[in-house]
């Protein structure tokens, strides 16, 4: 009895030993990064003058940003998926995952809008600073150090000349640079905007019987479906460029909201950062534009796919004392909206609606440090 | 450091096996040990494996290896905690990180029977965690006339220290094998430490071809303390020999 004990104690042993030891290993045959700067083209940026723009676009691509050298802002937020990552959560500088999902970047040109899940920030040139000091995402620990970095590198002299007449590289002058590039990247040209630009697709005005162009019968069925029948739009107002509220509104209320996705919540999202029990639970509202491509959802990317969101709002609703009002019954009770696998189907075909491809392939966007 | 933990590690297990030889009777007369090895394996890794539950959430719990030296008749323990990991990848840019990390604990326990083959402990714990990430980076930037070598290495260390209270609670499948989880909460101090090196190589091909070579170095040391709380979702297999 004693050995089977010991074989069977044994085997478990090694079995967690060769659990614990993960090595990947997937050596490049060249082993570094060789880029080519190339900044021979001007674009027009829709916040920033062309200099200006250029300069924050290389400041958003240059690994030179993090402490190390690994990362820059594009490395999580990826051009051909909305400026969002494809992980549940992404890699800082040393590889260590962040806590949260890599949000998209897209129209936060409109000013005094709620940023980061947990809206901690409302100034764009403030918070395009976060990560950059953020211990796990790229590590730099004083503004010094930042400007110290970009002064080493050769290119940013002239680059500073023509954004902001002399050369002068201060701290405040690569936050605004930084900023002017994040706020010009704007999306407003899917399918559903064109057709809201041309007047076939109001706020006013949304009836499931009318033909839109330019949309197949299906996403036509979850055009009626996302504004009527299951009233989507009440959260995520797709009229407005930032994806909720109307185009004034900018209170908590109606930015951070409750969606009964646990019960008890590992990450309290607002609570966590104001401390108030009734902010527990609570996330900002997330721009539906382009959302095909920034899977997977949630603030941690607890979905792989858009029918596993629908799904969640179908029958996984979670009770929660804070959960938001449009998502409860009339006793109360968190919705249960029995939504059928056709409905779901015309919903993502509607949602596919809104993707923007011109956006995700848009070379003033892209990173100018290209591979040799 | 890592090399002398383990050391210690291994000699407290070889000690305290020394004293597991001994049987006693118990009351009913038939012959029992009066001492007990438990060893546990933190089976989640492995539920995850076979399930291919790709996207849950990680177990907090660093703890893949557990033991336990039992006096059976009083019920208590000396206890003892291993997990290490190890990781290395290298991505399509050449950007290498090697990351490792040791969790270490031993502290006391006593265990209560509490029925149907359930059993409850209660504990404290000491534990040591260090944490070591290494990258390498190299990059090369053309721009105009100049050519920017760089190459980055950095080292970060965490090293954390602390005590607190474990709850366990384990069910009896057969008279040597359990299936338990625990819940920890560990106050720590902590100290972490980067340390970045970049050597970077500057030509310019108009200049004839001078090659200028920077150095520059980044060393920063925090210091602080945390809470840490597990809770009970770490799932071990206990197997009594």
């Amino acid at each position: 009895m004693k050995t089977k004990s010991f074989l069977v104690t044994a085997g478990i042993l090694l079995l967690s030993i060769t659990l614990s030891i993960s090595c990947s290993k997937d050596l490049d045959a060249n082993g570094s990064n060789s880029t080519t700067l190339k900044l021979d083209d001007q674009y027009n940026y829709m916040m920033a003058s062309p200099a200006m723009g250029q300069l924050g676009r290389v400041l958003f691509y240059d690994k030179f940003l993090s402490v190390n050298n690994a990362v820059s802002c594009g490395s999580c937020h990826l051009q051909t998926l909305a400026f969002s990552d494809h992980g549940q959560f992404s890699e800082g500088f040393e590889n260590i995952t962040t806590n949260r999902n890599t949000p998209p970047i897209q129209n936060l040109f409109e000013p005094d809008q709620a940023l980061f899940w947990d809206g901690r920030e409302r100034v764009l040139q403030t918070m395009v600073m976060k990560p950059v000091f953020n211990h796990v995402e790229m590590g730099m620990s004083n503004a010094t150090q930042v400007v110290n970095k970009v002064k080493g590198r050769a290119y940013y002299e002239e680059l500073f000349e023509k954004a902001f007449g002399d050369n002068e590289i201060s701290f405040n002058r690569i936050a605004q640079a930084l900023g002017s590039f994040t706020s010009s990247i704007v999306s407003q040209d899917s399918r559903f905007d064109q057709n809201f630009m041309f007047g076939f697709i109001t706020p006013d005005f949304v009836n499931p019987q009318m033909q839109i162009p330019n949309f197949t019968p299906i996403e036509q069925e979850g055009f009626g479906l996302f504004f009527n029948k299951y009233n989507c739009g009440s959260c995520h107002n797709l009229f407005s460029s930032k994806g909720y509220g109307d185009f004034t509104s900018t209170t908590a209320g109606e930015e951070l909201v409750n969606i009964g996705l646990d019960r008890d919540y590992n990450d309290d999202g607002r609570g966590t950062l104001t401390g108030d029990n009734q902010d527990n639970g609570k996330f900002k509202i997330p721009n539906l534009r382009n959302v095909e491509l920034t899977g997977p959802y949630m603030h941690d990317g607890r979905f792989s796919t858009l029918e596993e969101v629908i799904g969640h709002y179908s029958t996984g609703i979670e009770g929660h004392p804070n959960l938001d009002d449009r998502l409860k019954d009339e006793n109360g009770k968190p919705l249960v909206l029995n939504i059928t696998e056709a409905e779901k189907g015309a919903l993502v075909a509607f949602l596919g609606t809104l993707t923007d491809r011109k956006f995700t392939t848009d070379p003033k966007f892209s990173d100018p440090f290209k591979k040799n | 450091m890592l090399n002398k933990i383990l050391l210690c590690f291994a000699l407290f297990l070889s000690a305290v096996s020394m004293y597991a030889q001994d049987y006693t009777v118990n009351t009913s007369g038939a012959k029992q040990p009066k001492y007990s090895h438990y060893v546990g394996v933190q089976i989640n890794p492995l539920f995850k494996q076979i399930l291919s539950l790709g996207n849950t959430d990680d177990v907090d719990n660093p703890f893949l290896l557990k033991y336990a030296f039992r006096e059976n008749r009083s019920k208590r323990e000396i206890t003892a905690g291993l997990g290490y990991s190890l990781s290395n990848s290298t991505d399509q840019d050449g950007f290498e990180s090697t990351n490792s990390d040791l969790s270490l604990r031993v502290g006391v326990a006593k265990k209560y029977d509490i029925g149907r083959g359930f059993e409850v402990g209660i504990g404290v714990d000491a534990i040591v965690n260090a944490r070591s990430i290494n990258t390498v980076n190299v990059q090369s930037n053309s721009f105009g006339q100049f050519v920017d070598s760089t190459i980055t290495k950095s080292n970060s260390t965490l090293l954390s220290m602390g005590v607190g209270p474990q709850i366990t609670f384990s069910y009896n499948i057969t008279p040597n094998i359990q299936l338990g989880t625990e819940m920890t909460y560990y106050y720590q101090y902590s100290t972490d430490k980067l340390n970045v090196e970049s050597k970077n190589y500057r030509s310019d091909s108009f200049g004839g071809g001078t090659v200028i070579l920077t150095t520059s170095s980044v060393n920063e040391e925090d210091k602080g303390n945390m809470v840490n709380l597990n809770i009970p979702v770490a799932l071990f297999l206990i197997i009594r020999f």
